[in-house]
């Protein structure tokens, strides 16, 4: 399987490259950069369905814990503390402790799952500079027309790329 | 983009005239009860005083931040802390003529009932007399308001100096960000001392050492939502030409964590104090449940955190203005509830025609002096809003960042 890889080391060529490709229709598989620009997943139109995951699994967090101290303090095994009620005002302290536990290691899960990650794999993609400061956009060459390589080249050439790489 | 802020007529009318209906109806309290015209004037005043302060915070905030956001936000907080001004002259009037009214410690004989039957109460109040008496007392005032209007008015120095002298506009901007700190430091310092003062002693046999710092968080919270109550008329009036749903979803993130900030700071004292469990720290609570409104006292954690907890919850809902504004009149709503759950409970007994039993009292009296609030505050801020001579700050190092400001989500 062989692949264009052009490489960035400033951003704001990349946000250029990003514009035309988006216009070109072109079929860019991945956007490796150092650092998180949240601008790329809004001109490529990438969704992602996490954050409401996310909340679902907190209103599953707050039912599951409510459920597990309400039958541990009231149905199974009340015990008079202070005179308090067995249904305790101090439940949402333990609630809110066990719904951000549950959901961050639910919604991590999650994010490993949809990007089929693991301790231990290998790495699908590996390039020189790639770990360091260097921004790499990735095209399947199998997918694309000999027009539409042509036209990438330009556009790579064009918006200052370093270097451009078949790997 | 040069526009200046104008006076319209037709504010000055409406503040007029709510000043106007204020001061009619102040002096019909004043004239059938006293206690209550007193009580009436700390709960307004106070109602201000915070929103003033928090907007100070919530300023102070950005510079240590160095929000690029906000920037072009920021004179409306500057305006609303110049509240700070009148508020002094109401709070002074209060401990200078109107403490025997209110407090109890300053009058035990008539405001606390069968105060000469139990020695408890006086022995209580003697241990407390070093620190809750009319002197002390009046000179702390003093203090607290010279510290706030003195770091408030630097900051605002700053600013119109920030303004005016282009070349160093970079050096009043870190100047300003100095002094930043200085003033939440001192403001941190001093609130905790006046939040026990004004409100915590009118029950003096009651303390909570989480009390002011419940009041600070509130200040802050409900004062981001004057901000946008204030941001979004300015914008419908074409001031700021430039906003976008980034600007408004940062607007609601500050309603958003402010709601379970305030939620948090309700949930631990009321919980540490029914979970101690002790009788003199529970009577607080007993007081407001069981003897004055046990709705209210749900409604006020209802609307101050589950109502913006939820409706700001789905994206689309915290970037639409519409919703940003019936949630700031909520908001603000649920902090003229909180202060009346504060000030209230204590003192509806002084007044005439109530008797032992404690309920709520709200009747004309009330809305009409709140009313003359609402006017000054609204004269003060729109004048000094005007007093500048551009709505969107000029050589801010921030200006371009927060005009072009823009949100991946």
């Amino acid at each position: 399987m062989s692949k264009i890889v052009a490489v960035y080391s400033d951003d704001k060529k990349l946000m250029e490259a990003a514009d035309m490709l988006v216009e070109a229709k072109a079929p860019v598989e991945e956007i490796i950069t150092p650092f998180v620009i949240e601008e790329l997943l809004e001109k490529f139109h990438v969704k992602s369905n996490i954050p409401l995951l996310a909340f679902f699994y907190g209103v599953f967090g707050v039912t599951s814990v409510f459920a597990a101290l309400y039958y541990t303090f009231v149905v199974d095994y009340p015990l008079n503390i202070g005179g308090k009620p067995s249904l305790s005002l101090t439940f949402p302290v333990l609630m809110f402790i066990g719904t951000v536990l549950i959901t961050v290691l639910s919604t991590v899960g999650t994010f490993f799952y949809q990007d089929k990650l693991f301790p231990g794999k290998h790495p699908d993609f590996s390039y020189p500079g790639i770990n360091d400061d260097k921004m790499v956009v990735l095209v399947d060459k199998s997918k694309l027309s000999a027009d539409m390589e042509a036209k990438l080249r330009e556009i790579f050439e064009k918006t200052g790329a370093e270097k451009i790489d078949e790997v | 983009m040069e526009k200046r802020f104008k006076l319209t007529k037709k504010l000055q009318t409406i503040s007029l005239i709510l000043m106007l209906v204020g001061l009619v109806s102040g002096v019909a309290t004043y004239m059938a009860d006293t206690n209550r015209f007193w009580a009436n004037i700390l709960f307004s005043n106070y109602f201000f005083l915070i929103l003033a302060l928090g907007a100070a915070f919530w300023l102070a905030l950005q510079y240590i931040a160095e929000a690029g956001w906000s920037a072009a936000f920021k004179r409306v907080p500057e305006a609303i802390s110049c509240y700070l001004g009148p508020a002094f002259l109401f709070m002074l009037a209060l401990v200078l003529l109107g403490l025997k009214y209110i407090y109890p410690w300053a009058n035990p004989e008539h405001l606390i009932p069968e105060f000469d039957k139990y020695a408890e109460f006086k022995e209580i109040l003697e241990v407390k007399e070093p620190y809750l008496n009319s002197g002390f007392f009046i000179s702390r005032t003093i203090i607290f308001f010279v510290v706030w209007l003195l770091t408030t008015a630097i900051l605002r120095k700053f600013s119109k100096k920030e303004d005016e002298d282009k070349a160093n506009a970079l050096k009043w901007f870190e100047k300003s960000r100095f002094f930043s700190k200085v003033h939440i430091f001192a403001f941190a310092v001093t609130f905790i001392f006046a939040g026990f003062d004004y409100l915590m002693s009118l029950e003096p046999f009651w303390y909570s050492t989480l009390f002011s710092i419940k009041e600070l968080i509130s200040g802050f919270f409900h004062a981001s939502a004057l901000i946008i109550l204030m941001v979004y008329f300015l914008h419908k009036k074409g001031y700021y030409p430039f906003m976008n749903s980034s600007h408004w979803h940062d607007f609601s993130k500050y309603l958003f964590m402010g709601s379970i900030l305030f939620a948090y700071a309700w949930y631990f004292q009321y919980m540490l104090i029914w979970y101690g469990n002790i009788p003199e720290e529970g009577e607080y609570y007993f007081l407001r449940r069981f003897h004055f409104s046990q709705f209210l006292f749900v409604l006020n954690i209802v609307i101050n955190f589950f109502v913006p907890f939820i409706v700001l919850l789905p994206n689309k809902m915290a970037k639409n203005p519409k919703v940003l504004l019936i949630m700031s009149i909520t908001i603000l709503i649920g902090l003229f509830l909180d202060v009346y759950l504060s000030v209230f409970p204590p003192l509806v007994h002084t007044f005439q025609g109530v008797g032992e039993h404690t309920h709520p009292v709200f009747g004309i009296y009330e809305v009409g002096i709140f009313l003359g609030f609402v006017g000054m505050f609204m004269f003060v801020v729109a004048r000094n809003l005007a007093k500048r001579k551009t709505i969107i700050p000029v050589n801010h190092p921030y200006i371009e960042e927060s005009l072009l400001h823009h949100n991946a989500h």
